[in-house]
């Protein structure tokens, strides 16, 4: 078996830069004038255990603006946006929206005051209709009782305002692609009319063209008078919709510009506290290597024409195209949890993988792309977690052993630079990276020979990021191949050595060499929807 | 709370039933003559070791996310079985060995149609219940025969001050925290209990796990049967029907999740110690003063979990299966020979 020279778990992980020393470029613009911002959080503090997630942060944003929140994982954007929302109580400090100062001891006093929040995670109610989940809370009523037919013309009517005229309001939810739950759920919140809206991560499930809807829907709400406040890790969104944005660190407020006074590369240093590098891992030429996976004559779906690929050692192929075109359906059949047809070569011998246990037996992981529902036991312990994957080899007929364990969560813990304050802590207590950062570890000690990656870097910051993809391009040099789906244009093109375009569960195009151009990834995956149409 | 934790295991989960035991002992003591004498304590014990053992399989079940609705005729039938194995001229041993057998058997098959044909566990272990009902109507013919096997019955009941059965529980005790803790068992349970399918994505054997989980509950019962045969010396039909809901209450009393992925046979333990110390405590009160301590003991139980997992765990609500535990509580813990009497009695052969 092919296995990549790993010991242990993640070796070639790059050494993050340390997040000492005071940023640059604290050149704070100053705030609108007390009492004139639509929302204004002002020297918010909050103590969690032993880690302290927000110190004296601040927020001002005016009315009417698109202002963007910026941050590392764990430099307490979602805290700040829970304490908005009233989910979890301040420590010290105060919000003031609208002039008024609010006492929030829960959701609903927060929403009372005409602040609507849409999470990162997704809050429908999978078995209803998209209108009974938008009108949820005040379903229209005939007689009393409750009038389907209206719900669903008032929703058809929403929708059509908010340019989501495409989605049918009778459908399920649970049937409807990822965005476009996304969409629906920020609709949900648009329904109450709020004064501001926060968005936490919302386009992180979306691909280009949702984006750009829903980029499109932001506008026309702040051109009404909606103030908008917009969390993010994909620096690129900032210039493109928020008038201004606040970039916190460690729990502080390190900054607040207007957008247009800083450089995307001056407000990424500033987050991480240092310069860091946001250039994509070089590509190296790729000599004629031995193909270490193949597929042949594969069918994902049914009524489509059986199709080949070819992976090299040491390759990364990217999976492109729209959302939903058979990327995700080839990395769960490759991993034995989704069905399909055809036949899987690993190092010219044909495999059979039924289940996951087969997978990782060949030497084949999946990175799930629902780090909490697929990744991670949330409940369990962080080491418990990290041992997951490899419980047999730290075992001695049936009996784990526990010192073997402790010593290699405790290597894993700081190979990957995982914060926490006790390996005992529940996974749930970790910020969003650092959970992922455990789903890798976890699986890396397998190490494997072929790594499928399920749109890997969602709602991950820009530092992790690049962090990743280094890792992931020294996995490939070591001799691992990569399939790596992503909903993320740019990265496809920075990060992979081919890219299939995906169309209707057939990679129509693949681009590979000078090629892969982000014009060329998505003029072929609307080309092959076009031709294929 | 911000101290560093070193281990798993919260102190405050595990101390909590035990201090309860504690609180529980001294109430009796203070309020009942004798009620801490050696007699009335060996009575407690063995009380609290029938229960005990009987959940061993349902804390195992419930921590993987699962139930076993099929205890009490796992239970019922190898009574009836040990005892008319013996009247049909088998050996003691060999009786129990048949016995425990068939319980490992029943509970494997409710283990392969849970994770093979992915029944859901409570239909499956309801119609397993249902049909060991009906097998054990057809052994016994309505009338079960036979006495327990000499030893089984010195097991159960001890000889000369010397509680075999205490002893008995606490090597199971130990065994089944040692497979718990430290074996990829036990590991599994947990990690399946707490998510399934990400436990299925990292290649946990989750359907072994499952047939093993619902097996040894099948044993336990089981055992447990033949233990309460033993303890009467005789087996009637309806002798198992007493147990369902206390088998799940004295897990969840002990402070684990019903939902999985939390909790530990050491307090469950301490959960059907309690609920046998207020049993018997109770019944010099009368059914009516029963019933409100009863239920308040639970009620507090139930808040206080709540109040520790909500936290961690974020759901608040009651579910299904706690409402459905919860009226078992209700419900008294039958003491062996005493208030199990048979709610249908056997026709009497002429």
């Amino acid at each position: 078996m092919g296995v990549v020279g790993v010991a242990g778990v993640g070796e070639p992980l790059p050494p993050l830069p340390q997040r000492s020393g005071p940023g640059r470029a604290d050149a704070v613009v100053p705030r609108p004038a007390p009492g004139s911002a639509a929302l204004e959080a002002r020297a918010i503090s909050k103590r969690f255990g032993g880690i302290q997630a927000l110190y004296r942060a601040d927020l001002s944003v005016a009315p009417a603006e698109v202002h963007a929140v910026l941050g590392e994982n764990g430099a307490g954007k979602s805290t700040l946006v829970k304490i908005v929302a009233g989910v979890i109580p301040l420590d010290e400090g105060e919000i003031v929206v609208g002039g008024e100062v609010l006492h929030l001891a829960s959701p609903r006093d927060s929403q009372a005051a005409g602040v609507a929040v849409v999470y990162q995670e997704l809050s429908l109610i999978p078995e209803l209709s998209v209108a009974h989940n938008l009108l949820l809370a005040k379903l229209p009523k005939r007689a009393g009782i409750i009038s389907m037919a209206r719900a669903n013309r008032l929703a058809e009517e929403a929708l059509a305002a908010l340019g989501l005229g495409y989605i049918d309001p009778r459908s399920p939810v649970r049937g409807l692609p990822l965005d476009q739950q996304q969409m629906i759920e920020i609709a949900k919140a648009t329904m109450v009319r709020p004064r501001v809206l926060v968005l936490d991560e919302a386009t992180s499930s979306l691909g280009g063209a949702e984006v750009e809807r829903l980029f499109g829907l932001v506008r026309s709400l702040r051109d009404q008078g909606t103030t908008v406040v917009v969390i993010t890790h994909r620096m690129g969104e900032v210039w493109t919709i928020a008038d201004a944005m606040t970039v916190l660190r460690d729990g502080r407020t390190v900054g607040r510009f207007p957008v247009g006074a800083v450089s995307q590369n001056e407000v990424v240093a500033l987050m991480a506290g240092q310069d860091v590098r946001t250039i994509f891992p070089e590509k190296p030429a790729l000599g004629a290597a031995r193909p270490a996976l193949e597929l042949r004559d594969v069918r994902l779906r049914p009524d489509r024409p059986p199709w080949s690929l070819q992976v090299r050692r040491g390759e990364i192929l990217g999976l492109g195209g729209l959302e939903g075109q058979g990327q995700r359906e080839l990395l769960a059949w490759l991993y034995g949890t989704a069905k399909g047809t055809g036949t899987v070569l690993m190092d010219g011998r044909p495999v059979r993988v039924r289940r996951p246990s087969d997978a990782l037996r060949h030497g084949i992981v999946l990175i799930p792309e629902d780090r909490k529902a697929e990744g991670l036991h949330l409940e369990l312990p962080v080491r418990w977690n990290l041992a997951m994957a490899t419980l047999r080899r730290r075992s001695h007929f049936g009996v784990i052993r526990m010192r073997a364990e402790r010593d290699f969560a405790d290597e894993a813990i700081r190979r990957l630079k995982i914060k926490l304050n006790s390996p005992f802590d529940a996974a749930s207590t970790l910020s969003g990276g650092t959970q992922q950062k455990v789903v890798i570890g976890k699986f890396m000690a397998r190490e494997p020979s072929v790594l499928l990656f399920v749109d890997p870097t969602r709602g991950i910051d820009v530092q992790t990021k690049f962090g990743f993809y280094e890792m992931v391009r020294d996995l490939a040099s070591a001799g691992a191949t990569c399939l790596l789906y992503s909903s993320d244009t740019e990265e496809l093109v920075g990060v992979c050595d081919r890219v299939a375009v995906f169309c209707d569960g057939v990679p129509a195009r693949v681009l590979q060499g000078e090629e892969i151009t982000q014009d060329a990834v998505v003029a072929a995956s609307f080309a092959v929807v076009e031709a294929a149409g | 709370m911000s101290s560093r934790r070193r281990s798993y295991v919260r102190p405050v989960e595990v101390g909590t039933p035990y201090a309860l035991v504690v609180l529980a002992l001294v109430g009796g003591a203070i309020t009942i003559p004798r009620f801490l004498s050696s007699g009335h304590l060996d009575s407690m014990s063995a009380t609290a070791a029938y229960i005990g053992i009987i959940a061993i399989g349902q804390t195992i079940v419930l921590l993987l996310g699962g139930i076993d609705l099929s205890i009490p005729y796992v239970l019922n039938l190898a009574a009836v079985l040990l005892t008319g194995l013996g009247a049909s001229g088998l050996s003691g041993g060999g009786s129990l060995a048949v016995v425990l057998g068939v319980g490992l058997g029943a509970g494997l098959v409710n283990g392969l149609g849970v994770a093979v044909l992915d029944v859901p566990p409570l239909v499956m272990t309801l119609g397993m219940n249902s049909v060991l009902q009906g097998v054990s109507l057809m052994y016994t013919g309505g009338s079960p025969v036979g006495t327990a096997p000499g030893f089984v019955t010195t097991l159960s009941t001890g000889v000369d001050g010397i509680p075999y059965v205490d002893m008995l529980w606490a090597g199971l005790v130990v065994a089944v925290t040692f497979a718990l803790v430290f074996t990829r068992f036990g590991r599994s349970v947990y990690s399946i209990g707490a998510n399934r399918r990400a436990s299925e994505l990292c290649g946990l054997p989750v359907r072994r796990t499952l047939v093993v989980a619902y097996a040894l509950s099948g044993l336990s019962a089981a055992l447990g049967g033949a233990l309460l045969a033993g303890y009467s010396g005789q087996a009637y039909l309806g002798m198992g029907d007493n147990y369902l809901l206390p088998s799940i209450a004295v897990v969840v009393i002990g402070g684990t999740s019903i939902l999985g992925g939390k909790g530990s046979y050491v307090q469950t333990v301490a959960g059907a110690m309690l609920i046998t110390i207020i049993e018997s405590a109770l019944l010099t009160i009368g059914q009516a003063g029963q019933d409100v301590l009863y239920g308040s003991v639970i009620l507090f139980m139930a808040y206080f979990n709540q109040v520790t997992t909500s936290a961690s765990r974020q759901r608040a609500r009651l579910t299904w299966g706690e409402i459905k535990a919860f009226r078992g509580w209700l419900e008294p813990v039958p003491r062996p020979g005493e208030s199990v009497a048979p709610e249908r009695e056997p026709a009497v052969p002429s």
